[in-house]
């Protein structure tokens, strides 16, 4: 036999032992564990909605009764009576937002514009820098997978006590910014690799310089992307706890610079719920972060389909 | 010809098409912004009797106190001011749409940093004179301050205001030579160098002073003490030689959490994963696939207050004598509630990435859909899928905040309740994690140092973890 | 085309510098730019009667037994000097040991007495007691408990005893509720309490919870659980246990008749600054001590 047909025919004998093992049982048979399993696949998916609209309703449900002008206007009145408001915290979560973005960002979007636009020909030119790069490249990987509470344990060590900043907005602020800086960079990359190389090729053949190129094609073509990132990781600074907690203090006044400590949403809720027994007021800080970070989500979700949208109608 | 070349040369156009988004929604803020200003101005300089009009022009001082000699401002002035603001706003929102290139970049940064700028003063000003003193907010005060804000923005903004001339009509002066714009390409190059290097920087700097911290703890108590002992009572006194400094319980306790998480996460991801790529129609995947990415996005400490008000009264209600409520049975449920999103995301792509041809052949043999997804594709995704458990762990392994409200925190080596083994996942507990946040405030010393050990093994043991299902997904890629 | 526009352009922005400069300068709002400013510290003389008119920060951290009462003499204080701002954290005592030796904080609080060690890290640390205060062994208002002696006390959070029925309550398994090792309530309770003939340790199935707040919402919305509070949280949500017949209050802590108090002191490195001087000495005033009265006992 040539050696097609033995192949052919051992392929053949498998099939067929695969077929038989498959065929075993009548088809009714067979159809109804399909439907029993399928059945349990549903069941999955529908866990796993149920257990996110249970804990997202029970939580918006009681909170929302506590909501009202004057909770969001009124600061809390002390760290263990559980009265009053929240507002200063919405205010000091403003401006961790705020701090982490402009700490972040720039150095995120460098970095990525840097890895995908640069790296190649600095890679060819020297030894030292592809070496380099490729640690870089590692050191995004790492530090995406760090959890939080070591990013606040080291800005603690770092930042609190070396550094002598203490429990400060400036000590969370670069804590936070350590967080989201893989994001920032690996969704940077994405938007920048995304757009294609026509646009770079043909701003280079009108006479432009790299930057040029760079900060007047590439970058607004890839624009919507990295917002998209900025707003993942606005998302995350709002959700986030650990970190805050060892390094922002616990205060509930308004910080008045960012050398004072204060108390974020996330970190209110977690003191109303433990310290004091006031567990209505924290699901009221509770829904509030939780339509927050829906809101938000929903911007993330739109801005990305039209993105899509758009690199598909181009058709350049 | 060589006007077509002039022109080129001095700046790339990205399209005319090509609106830069960011300059547009920049640009309609600030006409809106330039709108309101004049609808202000012209309301403050008129004059009113009373009410929330009079209001602002005593405080922008157009009206004289009782007691002040004269007005500080005449209302020509301010209807100057309040036109010029308003024009300057509506001229840099049509600049934005015309310049080009760096010039038009810095534009754009110096508006982003005003508005920062602006953002900030309006909201510490008005933040400090609300919040400081009374308890609710009237619109007036806020209206107020709103304009001392835009006022005192205009008057110091007049050094951003000149960077960006000086960057408008220098701009395209400054590119004109080969040798000035390869100047300014090297220049760029180092400094993105530099910001490329920032992550390893971190990361280094994160090695070092967690380890540096640790190395205390290592030498004074010694890495088989804390590894292998069994007893975590480090006495709060300062250098106390009393103290005891065993991990085990909080090593156990954070791997039997990681467990249960798993046990009742990782079978309800995957199948979950399989509804969305194999069975489910298209309507519905819209539905379950937002709906989990969702419960990524949810707080831990929501899922730990969702864990102590509602899961452990549940819990409460199995009849065994020492159940509190709070211990590993709750935080496994809030885990694997946490870990959903991450697994069913990871695996869901691994399942669409298996080869059409593998399903369809078979089909082509006649076996039913279910058995071809359980006997060909979940087989042929499997290293995507161990990949996506392994993540799964990863996220539950470095999870606090929700795990310290629910689990109890005790020191103890988890143990049966009772003779049924199971009633193990009722027993209070405490993970790595929740022993560096509830201890790390007050831990001095020895103390501290083992804490920032614990901070170590955490990293390595999830770098492990990462690498792990790294490695797997890249093999996947056949 | 470029630059026609650019000149145009430049010129309204010169124009628009001058006059904005000008309504600027003469409009009432401040020439300030920066958002962030901190109000500079005066020096206020140290005054028998309450400093009033001080202006600057105290930053307090430390025992969450006497977080609330340092709140309450705060708030009060800067009732009397609004330009004062005086910020209080918790984290237990031993963070008020540690914070206010290093110099972290201003003051320090603690509810127990500074242990020898921390005096040999810390030499200069000046310890001030501002009140006294009683601990209160509290359960879950379900539980219905006669009363205690202090060996069965030590006997059910040793892990002795582990149903409340072998001490006269209901048949039920008891949930020891306890402190971190940071807490000065802790200490004071192990050395009040739980030294017997020798130092029985806590067992180490307690719930551990990080401040007396978390302790007081473990107890009051978990059943059959006992832990210890101070007698500033006691409230209706959970239910006083009385030592040997004598109810746990203030009056019964004065008379002397309930065994379990404590100093509650303020610590600070070296000489208090002029702030925090200026704060101790209205606490110690009777005015301040006025208001410790309320919940606590005072140290006259």
């Amino acid at each position: 036999m040539s050696g097609a047909q033995v192949t052919s025919s051992v392929a053949e004998i498998q099939n067929k032992s695969v077929v038989a093992g498959m065929a075993v049982g009548s088809v009714a048979r067979r159809k109804l564990s399909q439907r029993i399993a399928f059945g349990f696949t549903w069941l999955a998916g529908f866990l796993a909605v149920a257990a996110l609209v249970w804990i997202v309703g029970y939580v918006v449900v009681q909170g929302v009764q506590v909501i009202n002008l004057e909770f969001l206007t009124t600061r809390p009145a002390g760290g263990v009576s559980g009265e009053g408001g929240m507002s200063t915290t919405i205010v000091t979560t403003l401006y961790l937002v705020v701090l982490t973005i402009v700490i972040a960002t720039p150095l995120g979007v460098g970095a990525a514009i840097f890895l995908v636009e640069y790296a190649g020909e600095v890679q060819r030119e020297s030894r030292l820098m592809a070496y380099l790069i490729k640690i870089a490249r590692i050191g995004v990987e790492v530090l995406a997978g760090v959890p939080s509470i070591i990013f606040g344990l080291f800005g603690f060590a770092l930042f609190v006590v070396a550094l002598e900043l203490g429990f400060s907005l400036l000590s969370a602020g670069l804590s936070g910014a350590c967080l989201i800086l893989p994001v920032i960079i690996r969704t940077s990359e994405e938007a920048l690799l995304a757009v294609p190389r026509s646009y770079r090729e043909g701003s280079l053949a009108l006479g432009a310089t790299k930057w040029q190129t760079t900060v007047g094609v590439v970058l607004p073509a890839a624009m919507p992307g990295i917002i998209t990132g900025v707003v993942l990781s606005v998302g995350r600074i709002i959700a986030e706890t650990a970190i805050f907690w060892v390094t922002l203090g616990g205060s509930y006044r308004l910080p008045t610079s960012i050398s004072h400590a204060g108390r974020s949403m996330a970190l209110h809720v977690y003191m109303l719920a433990s310290e004091t027994r006031a567990f209505d007021k924290a699901m009221g800080t509770a829904a509030i972060l939780i339509v927050t970070i829906v809101v938000l989500n929903l911007i993330i979700n739109y801005t990305s389909r039209r993105l899509a949208a758009r690199s598909m109608g181009r058709g350049r | 010809m060589s006007a077509d070349f002039k022109d080129a040369g001095s700046g790339v156009r990205a399209g005319d098409q090509q609106r830069h988004w960011v300059a547009t929604a920049l640009g309609i803020v600030l006409v809106l912004l330039a709108a309101a200003v004049i609808v202000m101005g012209v309301m403050v300089t008129m004059p009113s009797e009373g009410g929330v009009v009079n209001d602002l022009q005593t405080r922008l001082g157009l009206i004289a106190e009782e007691g002040a000699e004269e007005a500080a401002m005449s209302p020509w002035q301010v209807l100057v001011a309040a036109v010029i603001v308003a024009a300057l706003f509506v001229l840099l929102a049509r600049g934005m749409w015309a310049l080009q290139n760096w010039a038009r970049t810095g534009v754009i940064l110096m508006l982003i940093l005003l508005g920062i700028y602006f953002g900030l003063n309006v909201v510490f000003g008005a933040a400090a004179e609300i919040f400081g003193g009374e308890q609710v907010v009237g619109l007036g005060a806020i209206l107020q301050i709103a304009l001392k804000g835009l006022f005192r923005v205009a008057a110091t903004g007049a050094i951003p205001i000149a960077i960006i001339y000086v960057l408008i009509t220098l701009g395209p002066r400054f590119e004109e030579t080969p040798g000035q714009r390869a100047f300014i390409d090297r220049g760029i190059r180092y400094i993105l160098v530099a910001t490329a290097l920032s992550s390893i920087f971190i990361v280094f700097l994160i090695i070092l002073f967690t380890a540096a911290r640790s190395w205390e703890a290592i030498r004074d108590v010694g890495l088989d003490t804390m590894l292998l002992g069994t007893v975590w009572r480090p006495g709060s006194i300062i250098g106390t030689e009393d103290a005891q400094l065993g991990l085990v319980p909080m090593i156990i306790g954070s791997i039997l959490s990681t467990f249960g998480a798993a046990l009742i996460g990782v079978p309800l991801s995957i199948m979950t994963a399989t509804l969305l790529a194999e069975v489910a129609p298209q309507l519905v995947r819209e539905i379950v696939r937002p709906a989990v990415e969702l419960l990524a996005g949810i707080p831990s400490v929501v899922y730990g207050l969702f864990g102590m008000v509602v899961l452990a009264p549940l819990i409460r209600r199995f009849e065994v004598p020492g159940n509190s409520g709070f211990g590993l049975l709750n935080a496994s449920i809030i885990l694997a509630v946490m870990i959903i999103p991450t697994v069913t995301n990871i695996a869901e792509d691994a399942l669409r990435a298996v080869p059409k041809r593998y399903k369809e052949g078979s089909l082509a043999l006649g076996a039913t859909h279910w058995q071809t997804i359980w006997s060909v594709m979940l087989p042929a995704a499997r290293s995507g899928l161990i990949a996506a458990v392994i993540l799964g762990i990863g996220r539950a392994l470095g999870e606090t905040m929700a795990l310290i409200m629910v689990i109890g925190n005790a020191i103890a080596i988890p143990k049966p309740l009772t003779d049924n083994p199971l009633t193990l996942f009722l027993v209070p507990a405490r993970t790595l994690t929740g022993n560096i946040a509830v201890e790390i405030n007050y831990a001095a010393g020895a103390h501290r140092s083992a804490l920032f050990f614990t901070g170590v093994l955490l990293f390595l043991m999830i770098l492990l973890v990462n690498s792990l299902a790294r490695f797997l997904m890249k093999e996947r890629s056949v | 085309m470029y630059r026609k526009r650019n000149q145009i352009l430049a010129g309204i922005l010169v124009l628009a510098l001058m006059l904005t400069t000008i309504s600027g300068c003469g409009s009432s709002a401040t020439q300030e730019p920066e958002p962030m400013e901190e109000p500079a510290a005066t020096d206020a003389p140290a005054e028998p009667e309450p400093a009033t008119g001080l202006s600057g920060q105290i930053q307090i951290a430390g025992s969450t037994t006497v977080q609330p009462l340092a709140e309450v003499l705060g708030e009060s204080f800067m009732g009397m000097n609004p330009d004062l701002v005086i910020e209080i954290q918790g984290g237990g005592s031993s963070v008020g040991v540690t914070s206010a030796g290093e110099g972290t904080v201003d003051i320090g609080n603690a509810s127990r007495s500074v242990k020898g060690s921390e005096f040999e890290q810390f030499p200069n640390l000046q310890v001030f007691p501002i009140a006294y205060d009683g601990i209160a062994i509290v359960t879950h208002p379900g539980t219905e408990l006669p009363s205690l002696s202090v060996e069965h006390v030590r006997a059910i959070f040793g892990g002795e005893i582990t149903n409340f029925l072998e001490v006269g309550g209901p048949d039920a398994p008891i949930t020891v509720v306890s402190r971190e090792e940071g807490s000065g309530t802790r200490a004071a309770f192990e050395e009040l309490v739980m030294e017997g003939d020798e130092m029985v340790p806590i067992t180490e199935n307690a719930l551990l919870q990080q401040s007396n707040g978390q302790v007081r919402t473990t107890v009051a919305s978990t059943p059959n659980t006992i832990g210890y509070l101070s007698f500033g949280f006691l409230d209706d949500s959970t239910r006083g246990v009385p030592i040997d017949g004598v109810e746990p209050s203030v009056a019964n802590v004065k008379n002397g008749s309930y065994p379990i108090f404590r100093p509650l002191n303020m610590l600070t490195n070296g000489a208090p600054n002029e702030l925090a001087r200026a704060f101790l000495d209205y606490i110690l005033s009777d005015a301040g001590q006025e208001i410790v009265a309320e919940d606590y006992i005072t140290v006259k």
